[in-house]
């Protein structure tokens, strides 16, 4: 393994940044010829739905879009380029450009009442559960 | 923001271990680091979800750059990531700055590095 002088010997790092280049060959997809990656979600049930949190460092929030489709929740947005004329690249770890991720509900989504909020590179999601519809009954006294 | 470039004290610690409660222990993560180069001085992008500019720490000891703090939406969860810096860098000028979970630490050359590397064309 070579040792730069900025790093030394970080092998741990060098192992990591190995993973994340795996992990985005194996996530890059290709969107009308636009690389895209596939940022990685945590979903929890709450009480009131399920929760979604995901790590997304460098995105603006004015680049969010968050939307339904049908069955499936849709988060798209971009990462910026940040480094891009910053020099000469030495190492690159981060992932940047557009990423996409579909999350797929077993029941259908209340499109209406899902709420976000994008805090310090985090991204919170907030999905409630629909209310099941209730049916009336109609009992025919003395059927 | 701005980092003070010098390393806590032995004696600031142990002071600050008998002052304060044991602060719950955080498991560190490695963030993943871009490092870009120009003309002698170096940038480093730092990656840091989930955390508050009051909880970072950047620090420079003996040619080494630490970068550490807890994340604020999980408990018990936290980054560091130590670089050593290249020759040449001036640690008092070190300046760093975070934005939407990302660190941006500037490391400029010393003046005297910069001035050498002015191309000098000789007749």
């Amino acid at each position: 393994m070579r040792h730069h002088p900025l790093l030394g010997r970080d092998v741990f790092a060098e192992v990591e940044g190995l993973a994340r280049r795996v992990d985005a060959l194996f996530d890059a997809s290709h969107d009308g010829g636009t690389q895209t990656f596939k940022p990685a979600f945590d979903v929890r049930e709450t009480e009131a739905g399920w929760r979604l949190v995901a790590d997304l460092p460098g995105v603006d929030p004015a680049s969010l879009d968050i939307h339904q489709e049908g069955d499936q929740l849709v988060v798209k947005g971009e990462a910026a380029a940040l480094g891009s004329d910053l020099g000469q690249v030495i190492r690159r770890e981060r992932r940047d450009g557009a990423f996409e991720r579909r999350i797929r509900f077993a029941r259908s989504l209340d499109a209406e009442g899902i709420t976000a909020r994008l805090v310090d590179g985090v991204l919170t999601v907030d999905v409630p559960r629909r209310a099941p519809t209730r049916i009336p009954v109609t009992v025919d006294v003395g059927a | 923001m701005t980092t003070t470039p010098q390393a806590t004290t032995a004696s600031q610690t142990s002071t600050a271990l008998v002052e304060r409660p044991q602060p719950t222990p955080v498991r560190h993560v490695v963030p993943a680091l871009d490092v870009l180069s120009r003309e002698g001085a170096w940038t480093l992008l730092v990656d840091l979800p989930g955390v508050r500019p009051d909880d970072l720490s950047v620090e420079v000891e003996r040619g080494v750059l630490t970068v550490q703090a807890p994340r604020h939406d999980r408990p018990g969860l936290g980054w560091k990531r130590r670089v050593r810096l290249p020759d040449g860098i001036d640690p008092e000028a070190v300046r760093a700055a975070l934005r939407h979970g990302v660190l941006t630490v500037d490391l400029p050359a010393r003046a005297e590095v910069a001035a050498r590397s002015i191309p000098v064309t000789v007749d």
